[in-house]
């Protein structure tokens, strides 16, 4: 039984989170685990309250409501949609958190754990891009110059699981794992670093591979999440095209950060599996590629990540 | 910091080369001779190199890396840029959100435990209240999470982040003196949980509050009854339990949700050891379901530690 392991799990941000603390010799007591724990979930609840889509009160949906005027933000939601904006100008609008719209108007306008709606409608004349974001960082805040919906699904995510991270490092040894995207500090239970299998895009219930990982967030993105109800469009959009990408299955990204990881999984999706690779390894981080026909493009750096085979678990 | 001294340099640069064509084009026609004629020419061009990307930068916005330079630099100098740009984010905010995100909780908490020194009656009603409004809160959540259509009336949707902040129950802590501590602003930040807090209320025995406040001593049993929700997760998914305490002892701990790869029946005998034997602790491993006894048991001890706080 894992009564040394300390583990928590909450539903939260349109899926369920769950941190686990193995004990350390700094660490024996549970009483303390449980308690940084604790305060690390609540970085989840503010995140959420500040950047969800499906909550007409959310600051980023009252931000969504004034166009053409500086809006005073919170330092949360400013951070996070200045790295949105930042990766959007980095890759070329391959990544876009202005395709809000867009994935409202095809069907994804609902939470999908929960059927929330928001209940916002944005009628744009024409299409909108991260360009028609305006920050003004000495007086914090934003400007939509004209109507759009920001859509900080991955950054929001990613950022929450970092800060969660943060709140974390007093503890050596702890694993965060949102729906899939992880953060991984330390060893795991049995003093070894955690192991991350990745799911097979095609296979349920079969892993890929498996990866040896400490001290990075690891971010998935694949095809086969969250599809609507014709089963041909996902809930990845290209913001170029606004179709959904088909010549990738599945990404993995491995970072320093989670948003970091998250947007670059995005963004490497919509590129497709060789410039997509291309991107991962120009930002500096690794990543790990599979096509539809379940070829295998991956960065340089991914073999300091490798286990060995997958039965070792 | 590299990047930035080498745009400063360029516009510098332009800005000479400004100067120069002006100074070639006003001497070539000044003068009347061959050589002022290529001076002219040569000026128009310099003006025309170095002008239009100065003209760019002074009517556009800001420039960036792509008026001055003709591609992107490659290679890990602007990738650095993102890498760090989390890092830095993520300081900033943590430095500044911390005390503001929790100001609600620590106000309450902190009037909790001055409210615990005035009288002894109140403090554990207060306490009480802010932690069965809590798992009010975290069920409320739960059962907008379950897809079964259960015989709880349909609840309005509550924000998810409504959880982890404790909402003060007025409606049915009536006959007790809430103290005056109970603070306005952690009301205020409350977007719409009261109406589903009260409505939970009514038929849930969620609100210990209600228990404790009519017994004439707070009965020091180790859980306080209620319904109670809670999450376990291990490698094949997640498991969601309701444990039930009645009268100090858990009746019930079931699985209400089963989101794991397979199938929850495998460990349909560790519910009633638990009611046997009233802790998750000795649950008997269950061969091949290792993981979703391990989900269950943390699903379990998570549900008795709200009971237990609640009993406080």
């Amino acid at each position: 039984m894992s009564q040394s392991s300390c583990r928590r799990s909450i539903p939260m941000m349109d899926t369920i989170v769950t941190i686990e603390a193995p004990a350390s010799p700094e660490h024996p007591r549970m009483a303390f685990r449980e308690e940084v724990i604790e305060r690390a979930l609540g970085w989840f609840a503010a995140v959420e309250q500040r950047c969800t889509r499906f909550n007409s009160h959310s600051e980023l949906m009252q931000l969504t409501a004034q166009t053409g005027r500086p809006v005073p933000v919170s330092d949360l939601l400013f951070e996070a949609v200045r790295f949105a904006l930042a990766v959007a100008e980095e890759t070329g609008g391959a990544f876009d958190p202005t395709v809000g719209f867009s994935m409202q108007a095809r069907g994804f306008d609902r939470e999908y754990s929960t059927r929330q709606n928001s209940g916002v409608t944005i009628h744009p004349d024409e299409p909108a891009s991260y360009r028609d974001v305006q920050l003004d960082p000495d007086r914090k805040t934003i400007t939509l110059r004209r109507p759009l919906i920001l859509d900080l699904g991955a950054v929001a995510k990613g950022f929450a699981i970092d800060l969660a991270a943060r709140e974390l490092r007093d503890l050596d040894n702890f694993s965060i794992d949102a729906g899939g995207d992880l953060y991984l500090a330390g060893c795991n239970a049995n003093g070894r670093p955690w192991s991350i299998g990745i799911r097979h895009p095609r296979l349920d219930g079969e892993l890929f591979d498996v990866l040896s990982v400490s001290g990075r967030a690891v971010c998935t993105s694949g095809d086969y999440e969250r599809r609507l109800h014709n089963q041909e469009e996902h809930h990845i959009v290209d913001p170029r095209s606004g179709a959904s990408p088909k010549s990738v299955a599945s990404v993995t990204v491995i970072a320093p950060t989670a948003m970091l990881a998250d947007a670059v999984a995005t963004a490497a999706f919509v590129l497709g599996p060789v410039e997509g690779v291309r991107l991962i390894e120009s930002i500096g981080v690794d990543g790990l590629i599979i096509s539809p026909a379940l070829e295998r493009y991956e960065t340089e750096g991914m073999k300091e990540y490798k286990l060995g085979s997958p039965a070792i678990l | 910091m590299k990047h930035l001294s080498r745009s400063a340099r360029f516009v510098y640069l332009e800005a000479v080369i400004l100067v120069l064509a002006i100074v070639l084009i006003v001497a070539g026609a000044a003068g009347g001779s061959r050589i002022s004629e290529w001076s002219v020419f040569a000026g128009v061009a310099l003006f025309v190199l170095a002008g239009v990307p100065a003209l760019r930068a002074l009517t556009g916005s800001a420039p960036s890396d792509d008026l001055l330079l003709e591609r992107k630099p490659s290679g890990r100098k602007v990738s650095t840029s993102l890498v760090a740009l989390s890092s830095a984010a993520i300081l900033a905010v943590y430095a500044a959100g911390y005390e503001r995100t929790n100001s609600a909780a620590d106000q309450f908490a902190s009037q909790t435990a001055s409210a615990r020194h005035r009288t002894s009656a109140v403090p554990a009603v207060v306490a009480a209240v802010a932690r069965s409004t809590e798992q009010a809160a975290i069920a409320s959540n739960a059962l907008q999470l379950s897809q079964t259509p259960s015989a709880k009336p349909p609840v309005n949707s509550v924000p998810a982040t409504a959880a982890p902040i404790p909402v003060p129950v007025r409606e049915t802590a009536a006959p007790v003196e809430l103290p005056a501590s109970v603070p306005e602003p952690a009301r205020a930040e409350i977007v719409s949980s009261p109406a589903v807090v009260a409505a939970l209320a009514e038929e849930q025995p969620v609100v210990a509050a209600v228990q404790v406040a009519s017994a004439p001593e707070p009965p020091r049993s180790r859980y306080a009854d209620g319904t109670y929700f809670a999450w376990g997760s291990c490698r094949h998914g997640t498991l969601q339990v309701q444990v039930v305490i009645e009268a100090g002892r858990i009746t019930s701990a079931d699985i209400n949700q089963c989101r794991t790869r397979y199938s929850c029946s495998v460990i349909r005998t560790a519910p009633p050891q638990v009611i046997g034997r009233q802790t998750p602790d000795a649950i008997d491993n269950v061969t091949g379901a290792t993981q979703s006894i391990d989900a269950y048991y943390d699903a379990v001890a998570d549900a008795l530690n709200q009971a237990a706080k609640s009993a406080r």
